[in-house]
């Protein structure tokens, strides 16, 4: 024992969480991460919903194309060392939709933002650099979006509680919103402390899923379980069950693991379709949520298309750029509303 | 009930000697945490340090394969550091330490643990621990002494 051995003890025992992130992790040992052991039950309905589908299925159009119904839905997966590193991925916006510029240092990622937002890329491409992605706590940087609003995911119910976001894209009707997953925990954590903010499976623990559905008349409420059936030319492959964890008024939030986020880029990338399925016999589980709730009935099939954008994979799932969102109830039986 | 929260912090803790960077630390914490819970393991800090350690070794070793792109090499910086530095001057010095000097610090000094045991749990002979100790004492000694003829 020596003279600076207290001073060293009391160094260590001041630094402690802070209460909302103690809090947090402490919700999750009430509600422990499990595995839905229904997905038996679900590829069996999916299976059946899925095959009489497919000849429905809308073609998907381009990304990013010119649309009046932009929905789309993205599988973030997080940039795994980076997150664990603190490098970052900044973005930047072509014509053809969002691309990563790469992975960078934080410093380095800072610096890209304090550049002219109109830059050359090495292949003489010019972009626009909208901001930088990170993933640890506060370090999600704004670029320079003077053009953007703010997704109403993220109000707070505190205006002074607000948090700077990464805005992918906006278009005349959506705002697309890029979140690590610990910035989506903390802030549907913040905007829905109702909400449990269960992680289903997967040792890194939730990554969002940021699902753009088309306002009000297909929504989906936050607590609500779907299901994403991949879906491929023999059949469906799989199905995963997500508890959607936040909604706002044109976007909601899914929860699904890392492991079943690269099962869903990996069937994709072979050729699977991936489609979001909500069962009729699950709506009963509606009942308690919020405000935010509505009477619509299912959630439209989409068609996915993998963008791999350097380390991170996304999933797009865009629609019908018509309008002709392709239902199903549990019978399996399809409709085209209106 | 204050059993997780203060087990939380315990772990917290532990994450910091092993990051230096509290931001990396709450990520590591929460994945540790998330393990645990998912391997529904015993919620007792043995074995949260354990599964901290253990996803510390994971994340080092992902570090060995970071794609880099464009030309940049610098090293991450952690500016949440600067809030235990500005929290605490013994932080500093505490920062300049090896990660594994700081890990033996701790377990020895805040978790109490004796130096063959900071041994068993850390994979490493009795003498590399108390070599550890010993360094980081006295490396963190010579910071302080330099650091307080710099401003007095």
């Amino acid at each position: 024992m020596t003279d600076l051995d207290p001073q060293i003890k009391d160094a260590f025992e001041a630094v402690s969480l802070s209460p909302e992130t103690r809090a947090r992790l402490a919700r999750m040992a009430d509600e422990p991460p499990r595995r839905s052991h229904r997905w038996l039950l679900g590829l069996a309905i999916a299976a059946t919903i899925g095959l009489a589908a497919w000849p429905l299925v809308p073609s998907a159009p381009e990304p990013h194309a010119a649309s009046a119904l932009p929905a789309s839905t993205r599988v973030l997966l997080a940039p795994e060392d980076a997150v664990w590193t603190g490098d970052v991925e900044a973005f930047a916006m072509e014509a053809t939709g969002p691309r990563s510029l790469g992975t960078f240092t934080r410093s380095k990622a800072e610096d890209l933002l304090e550049e002219p937002a109109v830059k050359s890329l090495p292949g003489g491409t010019v972009v626009r650099v909208l901001g930088v992605i990170g993933g640890s706590r506060g370090f999600l940087l704004p670029g320079p979006t003077t053009d953007l609003v703010v997704s109403p995911m993220l109000v707070a119910e505190d205006p002074n509680d607000l948090r700077p976001v990464f805005i992918l894209n906006t278009t005349a009707t959506h705002t697309q919103l890029e979140l690590p997953r610990h910035d989506a925990v903390w802030a549907l954590g913040k905007v829905h402390a109702d909400v449990p903010l269960s992680i289903v499976d997967g040792d890194q623990g939730l990554r969002a899923v940021s699902i753009e559905v088309p306002p009000r008349d297909t929504w989906i409420a936050r607590g609500e379980r779907v299901q994403i059936a991949i879906v491929q030319p023999r059949g469906v492959h799989m199905t995963l069950e997500a508890q959607v964890l936040g909604t706002g008024d044109d976007s909601a939030t899914l929860g699904i693991s890392p492991v079943e986020a690269e099962w869903l880029v990996e069937a994709v990338s072979q050729g699977g379709t991936v489609r979001l399925v909500r069962l009729r016999g699950q709506l009963g589980e509606l009942a308690v949520q919020g405000p935010l709730r509505r009477t619509a009935l299912d959630l439209p099939f989409g068609q996915a298309i993998v963008v791999e954008d350097g380390t991170i994979a996304r999933i797009r799932f865009p629609y019908d750029a018509a309008g002709a969102w392709v239902l199903a109830d549990q019978k399996g039986e399809l409709t085209r509303p209106r | 009930m204050s059993e997780i929260p203060d087990l939380l912090d315990r772990g917290y803790r532990y994450a910091v000697a092993l990051t230096g960077d509290p931001v990396r630390a709450e990520d590591l914490l929460q994945e540790a945490w998330v393990g645990l819970l998912k391997a529904d393991g015993s919620r007792t800090a043995p074995y949260l340090l354990r599964a901290i350690r253990s996803k510390w070794i994971d994340a080092h070793r992902r570090d060995q394969v970071i794609p880099i792109t464009f030309d940049d090499h610098e090293q991450p910086v952690a500016p949440e550091a600067e809030r235990l530095i500005e929290a605490d001057a013994l932080w500093a010095g505490l920062l300049e330490l090896r990660p594994e000097e700081r890990e033996a610090l701790y377990l020895h000094l805040v978790e109490g643990y004796t130096a063959r045991e900071v041994a068993e749990r850390t994979d490493k002979p009795r003498n590399t621990v108390l070599s550890l100790l010993h360094r980081g004492r006295a490396r963190l000694k010579t910071w302080l002494t330099a650091a307080q003829e710099v401003v007095g």
